[in-house]
């Protein structure tokens, strides 16, 4: 894994650290693994009643039109302090598609908790040079699932798509100032949470806000800060009843994220205990 | 090289209403570009035909966002807007509303302006908007963060194709999943109508139920998944995952689509809204013609198994 991470960072970082005749000589020489991008990333829930299921398809014989031989699907489940609960790794039939249950992937684990941070990362399996060839040449491949949470008991239901991979140096501080595109109305709202996912190997602290979506320009109505252990996951918390009545529209901000594009799930709680989420 | 393009058609999003769910629908139109626009909306009913507008909504300056009621704008039977044509019956068909945000320097101007293609994308790249659908008595919602890019341009040099494919269909349990295509254009004036080739695959990678779906132009249509499982002769509960999951494909080698995924409960009134991921999400060089050979391996392989006897 650590020969590919470093074959990846010379083949696909931006500007190049070598130059190009060199950069073909390592695209030659470099493992077939590291032409994937590093795992993909999402926050699983575990919470009393709620499943995650982790949807994956075999992408790869859409992508490569002579097919492939289907894939292996690589799975780790980490706790909310990013511990290691789960590595697992699955095959995939050629067209194939899977759906993992959280639930079931931690049963008999003793210190699950009810969230923490799913990665998945897949490969090709291919029998001809030719396919290896194609996938060498997609400029790195990523591994994309989708996230199905489910309520058994108010019948919520989310579908997501993951927002960010694992970023196995943090060389970079943390991504700038969020605000969120989504405006939340608070009508039968009663708390908004945040699902934050830390992909990165440094713990990370956040504070996030909600401001009024109507004047922007004003103080946040609300604050909190959290802190998110190196490949884990947080909640931050809010509630809706204590903003002032006069305001009907909520944006979620933060002062930075733990990545890029590492936004937080953005959970609407009702009234009456349904959820509808997406990421903010 | 710079191209012309009509100054409505330069940042489009596209949003569309819910009424067969008994939903009402919204959107948050959101101004990152840095510079100020003016909102201006054109509606069409589900089968594309011009239904009202093009209206002014609003302006928006830099930073701000314009939050719009899609019941309001469409209104009851479409008497909402200046120059709509329907009557009542229309409040049980859906709508599709084409917002414009139009840069407030190409107001004085020409119809047409000259604009490089990074410049343009520079503009829709900026920010997601947002479409929200909602229970009005209840407040439930559940919305998607979403762009909307140029597809089917009247003269692009290449043609649009499109794919959609992930294995989200949960179709057991009392839920489903239905799948909303809207065959879009910036150009009021295209007119191409377009075939989707559309198969649902087992977890075994079989061939559950291969099919095409037709559209005009601007069409809005919606696949009940269950609904095609059970017209190809499966109970969906048979063809399954172990955990109610199905695998659906679609593809169009000469039209692009708008895709939505509708994941409902009814009996508990929830629901939920996500968007596909083109191929470039899977690997950056996979656009123009390589998407176009990936996506016609696609509509050939639906032509083949639709073909093939039952």
């Amino acid at each position: 894994m650590a020969l590919e991470r470093l074959f990846r960072s010379v083949l696909f970082s931006e500007p190049s650290p070598v130059p190009g005749r060199l950069r073909r000589a390592v695209q030659r020489m470099a493992p077939f693994g590291a032409f994937f991008h590093e795992p993909t990333v999402q926050v699983y829930l575990q919470e009393p009643g709620v499943d995650t299921y982790l949807c994956v398809n075999d992408f790869f014989d859409v992508l490569v039109p002579d097919g492939t031989q289907g894939a292996t699907v690589h799975v780790r489940l980490h706790g909310a302090a990013g511990q290691l609960l789960v590595e697992q790794s699955f095959p995939l039939q050629r067209r194939g598609s899977l759906s993992l249950s959280t639930r079931d992937l931690l049963r008999g684990v003793a210190d699950a908790d009810t969230i923490g941070l799913a990665s998945l990362q897949m490969l090709p399996r291919t029998g001809h040079p030719r396919q290896q060839e194609a996938f060498r040449s997609m400029g790195g491949v990523m591994c994309q699932f989708y996230t199905y949470y489910l309520d058994e008991k108010s019948g919520s239901v989310a579908m997501i798509h993951p927002q960010t991979s694992v970023v196995p140096r943090q060389r970079r501080p943390p991504a700038p100032r969020f605000a969120s595109c989504q405006s939340v109305q608070r009508h039968g709202v009663s708390a908004i949470r945040l699902l934050q996912a830390n992909p990165t190997p440094v713990a990370v602290e956040a504070t996030y806000g909600l401001v009024d979506a109507d004047r922007p320009g004003e103080d946040r109505l609300a604050e909190t800060r959290i802190r998110v252990a190196p490949m884990g996951a947080g909640v931050a918390e809010f509630d809706v009843g204590t903003l002032p009545a006069a305001v009907t529209r909520v944006r979620v901000v933060a002062d930075s994220l733990p990545s890029g594009n590492a936004k937080p799930l953005l959970m609407r709680v009702y009234n009456d205990g349904r959820f509808s989420m997406s990421h903010a | 090289m710079g191209m012309k393009v009509r100054r409505d058609a330069l940042h489009c999003f596209v949003a569309t209403t819910a009424r067969r769910f008994g939903l009402a629908s919204r959107a948050t139109i959101n101004n990152r570009t840095g510079e100020p626009v003016l909102v201006m909306a054109r509606v069409r009913d589900e089968d594309g035909q011009a239904h009202a507008g093009p209206v002014e909504v609003g302006s928006v300056d830099a930073g701000d966002d314009l939050h719009v009621d899609l019941g309001a704008l469409v209104g009851n039977g479409g008497s909402g807007l200046p120059g709509s044509h329907s009557g009542g019956a229309a409040e049980a068909r859906e709508h599709v509303v084409t917002f414009s945000l139009i840069p407030q320097r190409f107001l004085e101007g020409p119809e047409t302006v000259d604009i490089e293609p990074a410049q343009m994308f520079r503009q829709i790249l900026a920010q997601d908007h947002y479409l929200e659908h909602y229970d009005p008595g209840t407040g439930f919602s559940s919305g998607v963060l979403y762009q909307t890019p140029p597809l089917n341009r009247i003269g692009q040099p290449v043609p649009s194709s499109f794919l959609m494919q992930a294995p989200k269909a949960f179709v057991t349990g009392g839920r489903r999943t239905v799948f909303q295509f809207l065959h879009y254009s910036p150009d009021p004036d295209y007119a191409q109508e377009a075939t989707l080739s559309c198969r649902a695959l087992a977890a075994d990678g079989g061939v559950l139920a291969a099919w095409h779906e037709r559209f005009p132009p601007h069409a809005l249509r919606f696949v009940d998944v269950g609904a095609v499982l059970q017209a190809h002769g499966h109970a969906p509960a048979d063809v399954t995952d172990q955990n109610g999951f199905v695998y659906v494909e679609a593809a169009c080698d000469h039209a692009g689509f708008v895709p939505l995924t509708w994941n409902l409960f009814p009996a508990k009134g929830t629901f939920d809204l996500e968007h596909s991921l083109p191929p470039v999400y899977y690997g950056p060089v996979l656009s123009g013609a390589r998407k176009q050979r990936m996506v016609e391996a696609v509509c050939d392989a639906v032509a083949a198994a639709a073909s093939a006897p039952a």
